[in-house]
């Protein structure tokens, strides 16, 4: 159960991160203080609490380290935890291997690497950045567009904003809200089912709607499916 | 490659009553390039140079790109040298306090056809021609992009106005575009006697706009069959060795024992 708090945990920690970085780079300025010294650094009274976490008087290379270091070592103790992938969801305790099929699989990454650098990329990424030009539409990279379908589908700003941390959030009650006494989905074909309709993104007409549905049953689907389901089953 | 297009082109025309937001789907094109073994054509970028030299330069700048770039790729290094020394360039201070006009040098950047965005869109009706150094990775559809838009000049089809200064091409998203066709057949002589054709010069200059951005790309493919093969080796080192800690696993046998009362 305590793999289930980790991974949202994990994933703030990421989605934190690269907010950050994207918000760095899109504060337009040279200077890294000017952009950080408001969001991270406070007041000049009290600097020291930040300054051991941060690793600097500024968001900066060495806060970037420590963000990446601190993923690495929640990662290795959830590993050790729990061990590597187990999509079957019975206890692994006593098939413990090493990483031995993932670093196979990491050597395909090469293939990519050398023959289609470009291929998850956008080409408006090597169009020079222009302030005064609007894109026709936003790209966030494929792993936000669920968030980003939440964000949108709600007309309030700040409900949407709410929506869209509380989609993570949501993940740290899954131990209180799953009551299956088996945690995959292999053996639950009502919930595989369910799970297959989250798939969508364009800020255009059937696919608001489309996406004010989905985020409509992405909390139902925590909130209201999981507990029935684990209840029905168990 | 010119079956290909003027297949493709054949069916084009039929398909230009789709041309709507985004421009006609640019066709697909077998760029030898494309091929994870091939290089480059450098004969072609070389070509390409020559036309993006005499033709486009005459509105896009190219600032990414230096003469020495050229060394090594379609050039020897007199002759970048001598591109170079084509072009002026100012340099300076000198002693006396004064910014002076001097040949260029390879390692100057190509020359800018306007001194800043503003003259270039007063010049060209308010349309900035774009930096082309990285612009077959800027579209979508790259190479095949580029040289649809090239080629595909057209008078427009009934019922489509395009207003004066503009013209129409149906792979330009919107399908009015400022700027004119320029490759006509036997604009450029080009220097290896190749006829220069407007496909020829279209596939030339693509070929060496998709050099431009991407000029590690023959050095990747390269190290990349070197590391493909230096991979798959450990990759076969890494399963034989999988096959010993997984053989613990694979080989054991479970037993149901059911609870006794």
């Amino acid at each position: 159960m305590r793999s289930f708090k980790s991974q949202p945990i994990l994933s703030l920690c990421l989605i934190i991160q690269i907010i950050t970085g994207v918000t760095l780079a899109m504060h337009y300025t040279s200077h890294v203080d000017l952009a950080f010294i408001r969001l991270y650094y406070g007041s000049y009274r009290k600097p020291r609490i930040l300054l051991w976490s941060i690793g600097g008087f500024s968001v900066d290379n060495a806060t970037l380290n420590r963000f990446f270091t601190a993923l690495i070592v929640l990662h290795l103790i959830s590993l050790h935890q729990h061990g590597s992938n187990n999509p079957v969801g019975i206890t692994s305790n006593l098939d413990r291997i090493p990483f031995a099929p993932y670093y196979i699989f990491k050597d395909l990454i090469a293939i990519f690497l050398f023959y289609a650098p470009n291929y998850l990329g956008h080409p408006d990424n090597y169009v020079p950045a222009n302030p005064l030009v609007t894109p026709p539409s936003i790209v966030p990279e494929w792993y936000f567009l669920p968030f980003y379908a939440i964000l949108r589908s709600i007309p309030d700003k700040l409900l949407g904003v709410v929506a869209m941390f509380g989609a993570i959030v949501i993940l740290l009650l899954l131990p209180i809200l799953d009551t299956s006494r088996i945690r995959s989905k292999a053996f639950s074909p009502l919930n595989k089912f369910f799970f297959w309709i989250f798939v969508s993104n364009h800020a255009e007409e059937p696919f608001i709607f489309i996406g004010q549905i989905c985020t409509l049953f992405y909390f139902a689907y925590f909130l209201i499916l999981i507990p029935i389901i684990g209840y029905t089953f168990s | 490659m010119t079956a290909t297009y003027a297949y493709l082109q054949k069916q084009s025309a039929q398909a230009h009553t789709e041309t709507g937001e985004t421009g006609l789907h640019a066709p697909h094109l077998p760029w030898e390039h494309h091929s994870p073994f091939k290089t480059f054509d450098h004969a072609a970028i070389r070509r390409g140079y020559q036309v993006y030299k005499e033709v486009c330069a005459a509105c896009h700048s190219m600032d990414r790109i230096a003469f020495r770039n050229l060394i090594g790729v379609s050039h020897t290094s007199d002759e970048a040298k001598s591109q170079a020394e084509e072009f002026e360039y100012q340099d300076g201070p000198n002693d006396e306090g004064e910014m002076f006009q001097r040949p260029g040098k390879p390692a100057d950047y190509f020359p800018r056809p306007y001194a800043n965005d503003e003259a270039a869109r007063a010049a060209n009706g308010g349309s900035l021609p774009p930096d082309l150094s990285l612009m077959v990775k800027a579209r979508h559809g790259g190479e095949d992009y580029v040289f649809a838009l090239l080629t595909g000049y057209e008078d427009p089809p009934a019922g489509v106005e395009i207003r004066d200064g503009l013209n129409y091409n149906p792979y330009f998203p919107g399908g009015s575009i400022s700027m004119a066709r320029t490759l006509f057949d036997g604009v450029v002589e080009y220097e290896d006697g190749t006829p220069a054709t407007t496909i020829q010069m279209a596939k030339d200059v693509t070929t060496f706009l998709a050099w431009a951005a991407e000029p590690e790309h023959d050095d990747r493919k390269r190290l990349g069959l070197k590391a493909v093969i230096i991979l798959s080796a450990l990759t076969a080192l890494s399963v034989w060795l999988k096959r010993f800690k997984w053989a613990a696993l694979k080989n054991r046998k479970f037993r149901f024992i059911p609870p006794t009362k």
